[in-house]
């Protein structure tokens, strides 16, 4: 159990470092991967879980 | 918009507003409150969403456009005080050479303890809470939480947060 514990631990404080690193990201630079994402996410069969992309870029409301 | 006099001022708020403060998360779309002039709010909303067609397809019926590879909503922040108070205190940023406004952090956070959504809002209210300015938080409660119900919720997000570090 003390390992697992100790794994946790670490595990969190890799995430915060990562946060800490991402909130001093510019902007710019954030929404640029937002971008990608977005664009790869259109991409995507509707029932992809981001709420058909395609249906969306064919001009019809998202679901 | 603004330079045109179609809007009065805008604001970045909804996950873009995270993406700026915290880190980068999926989003369907950008959300933007737009201030209209309040003596014709109705026409001039419509003149706004007329201007938003000229860049891309609306998608809908939720004032929701398509601009090249990415969605936005456009919401009329005129004639709600909340709204109206997240634009007028929303923050400058910039991107390249773009001057944009993004709602505080405390707005942010009140808005998202409005929706609660447990996966989206909940670990959001927490990252944020975590550097907001605890002073303005607690104003924006005071003068937009009128049955406590919010100040409920932050509690709640603030005992799990307690338990989590």
């Amino acid at each position: 159990l003390d390992a697992i514990a100790e794994i946790i631990e670490r595990t969190r404080k890799a995430k915060e470092a990562w946060r800490e690193q991402e909130r001093k990201r510019p902007f710019e630079e954030k929404l640029r991967v937002l971008q990608e994402f977005m664009a790869a996410s259109y991409s995507k069969k509707p029932d992809a879980g981001l709420g058909g992309k395609k249906a969306v870029l064919k001009g019809r409301a998202p679901r | 918009l603004k330079r045109r006099r179609i809007i009065n001022d805008w604001a970045i708020y909804g996950s873009v507003g995270y993406i700026y403060y915290e880190e980068v998360v999926q989003t369907r779309d950008i959300d933007i409150f737009v201030e209209v002039r309040a003596a014709s709010e109705r026409e001039d909303y419509g003149k706004v969403l007329r201007e938003f067609k000229r860049y891309g397809p609306m998608v809908g019926d939720a004032a929701m456009f398509q601009v090249g590879s990415i969605l936005i909503q456009v919401f009329p922040s005129t004639g709600y005080p909340l709204w109206e108070d997240a634009v007028a205190n929303a923050v400058k940023a910039r991107v390249e050479c773009e001057q944009v406004k993004v709602v505080s952090k405390e707005h942010l956070i009140v808005l998202a303890l409005i929706r609660f959504d447990p996966a989206k809002d909940v670990p959001r209210i927490g990252q944020l809470y975590k550097s907001a300015d605890r002073a303005a938080l607690d104003d924006v409660l005071r003068r937009f939480d009128k049955d406590g119900t919010l100040t409920v919720r932050l509690a709640r997000v603030t005992e799990w947060l307690g338990r989590d570090s």
